[in-house]
């Protein structure tokens, strides 16, 4: 198995211990949300593993917490494609939420499902 | 590490994009840097002009020169581009000077048949059956126009003949008539020139209505050997150009004023800084004791960063003709000698640790000798290791880290997971 979920996680957990302060976002399909909490929780015990995902107060409280934290800089935090893909205007809020945040990393599984700024996904 | 299949497909959009357009670019210098045959520049300049007089309008002749297209001499020449197309065609002072060389002694006459009155009154006789001579006549019409150092220029020579052109589809009658009109189609800067000469397009001049002299034939002579001269030389069309020596006469519409210079085309931008600011220096940024100072890459990147300073090629080293629209293909050739360079030497600097890596058999002191991680910290315990090639990948992201480029990490699709190619192209 190559593991590109485990080489990652290796760089995360490799700057993160060289001191950097600012928090991971990973962007996956919803299918391997799992499979990257799993990953992140067993190879990077120490970080603070938030899905961005599911109902919308869920993902408000998530928003509020981060807001309260502290160490942002063990956040990693994983969402979905479909988040980036619709055109509510609380989709667009929390596009706009994310953008203002200050990431490290933006890590794009299945990257290759990415196109252009313009299209659906 | 065999050849990287990934470095192709990390940029592999850019690259068919870029390629493409500087394929094109390169067509149109190319048919611009080599001085045509003769004889085709001959061919293409009469179906060219051909076009102009018999084309519905002028300025669609102009534009569309699907004629020159149908000849067989020009047909041979069927890859050249339009670009290159709207050159030849947009060079009407180019294809007389080749006229001389196509050794047609019968047609030389023709050339240089400056009368049009006469000429008119032959076609009218003939019924249009002389359309070829027509052809060599407003052919001929145009180095007549060089002699005077104020006569217009060729732009205005253009609409001369596009009026012409369509004058002659009005079928006039008498001379007088014509006249008539050609004043009223005359603009006002066109007129100084035409009452100072003779020689002028539209003045039929009695004086000169004797058959073609050998006098005629002398006088031209020589400015079309200086004209063949020059396209030997290498310089296009536009070199021909008289100097105006009169400037209160204002020029053509499509003439630029005065107070709007013309736009310099910019220098690459390799050729002051490199592309990479940040890439020579950016290696050591070790915090921890885990990555070991990169600096013995510095060779390499300053290297490859000369490399993209003389990465600019030469196909567009005789750009200056064109130097209204900027050039987008600059860009796109910059940015991809530089994705290759920069693709280069990440490769050498991962192969450097490969045979640790791979092996295997690393110690961590030898990987830290190369610059490497020998294992990832903070992992959950000690049972926990990376396999050598994933280690692979994971110095292939921290070099991109320590370079500050963006990057890919993939395997090779459709081939199981089993691939040890940890990588990638980059984005700068």
């Amino acid at each position: 198995m190559f593991a590109q979920t485990v080489q990652a996680t290796a760089l995360v957990g490799q700057l993160h211990h060289q001191g950097n302060l600012r928090a991971n976002l990973v962007v996956a399909p919803a299918s391997v949300l799992d499979n990257w909490e799993r990953e992140l929780n067993l190879w990077l015990p120490d970080a603070w593993v938030v899905k961005y995902h599911g109902s919308q107060n869920a993902r408000e409280a998530i928003r509020d917490d981060f807001k309260s934290r502290v160490d942002k800089d063990r956040l990693v935090m994983i969402t979905t494609y479909t988040l980036f893909q619709s055109t509510s205007s609380e989709s667009k809020r929390e596009r706009k939420w994310i953008n203002k945040q200050d990431w490290e990393y933006v890590i794009l599984d299945e990257g290759h499902s990415i196109k252009n700024a313009n299209s659906k996904r | 590490m065999s050849g990287n299949p990934f470095a192709g497909f990390a940029y592999g959009a850019t690259a068919a994009g870029g390629s493409g357009a500087a394929a094109a670019a390169l067509a149109g210098t190319k048919k611009r840097a080599q001085p045509d045959p003769p004889q085709q520049g001959v061919d293409a300049g009469q179906h060219g002009f051909r076009s102009v007089r018999k084309g519905p309008s002028g300025a669609f002749a102009r534009s569309n020169p699907a004629s020159p297209m149908s000849s067989p001499l020009v047909d041979a020449r069927a890859a050249s581009t339009s670009a290159a197309t709207a050159q030849l065609d947009d060079s009407p002072m180019d294809s007389p000077m080749h006229l001389p060389k196509k050794s047609n002694k019968e047609h030389r006459p023709h050339i240089i048949i400056s009368d049009s009155s006469e000429e008119d009154e032959e076609e009218q006789r003939s019924g249009g059956a002389s359309s070829q001579r027509s052809a060599f006549r407003s052919v001929g019409a145009h180095p007549e126009a060089h002699p005077q150092p104020a006569g217009p220029s060729e732009d205005q020579q253009l609409e001369e003949a596009i009026r012409r052109s369509q004058d002659q589809s009005h079928d006039v009658d008498s001379q007088e008539e014509e006249n008539k009109q050609l004043e009223w189609a005359l603009d006002d800067s066109l007129k100084p020139s035409q009452e100072q000469g003779s020689t002028s397009y539209y003045e039929p001049d009695t004086s000169r209505s004797e058959p073609s002299s050998s006098a005629a034939d002398g006088f031209y002579r020589p400015r079309v050997e200086r004209k063949e001269r020059l396209s030997q030389e290498g310089r296009g069309a536009r070199g021909f150009r008289p100097p105006r020596q009169d400037k209160s006469i204002p020029v053509g519409r499509r003439r630029r004023p005065a107070s709007k210079p013309m736009p310099v085309p910019k220098p690459p931008r390799s050729a002051g800084t490199p592309p990479l600011a940040g890439f020579p220096g950016a290696a050591a940024s070790s915090s921890s004791g885990e990555v070991v100072d990169l600096a013995n890459m510095e060779d390499d990147d300053s290297s490859a960063a000369a490399r993209v300073q003389r990465a600019p090629p030469d196909d567009y080293s005789d750009d200056e003709d064109d130097d209204d629209e900027p050039d987008p293909d600059h860009g796109t050739q910059e940015l991809l000698a530089t994705c290759e360079s920069t693709a280069e030497g990440l490769k050498r600097d991962l192969a450097k640790a490969l045979p640790f890596l791979a092996g295997g058999a690393a110690s961590a002191d030898q990987l830290k000798q190369a610059g490497m991680i020998a294992q990832p910290p903070n992992v959950g315990n000690e049972t926990l290791r990376l396999k050598p090639y994933q280690l692979i990948g994971l110095n292939w992201l921290n070099l991109l880290h320590n370079k500050k480029i963006n990057g890919i990490l993939a395997d090779e699709m459709g081939l199981g997971k089993v691939h040890h190619h940890p990588l990638a192209g980059c984005f700068v």
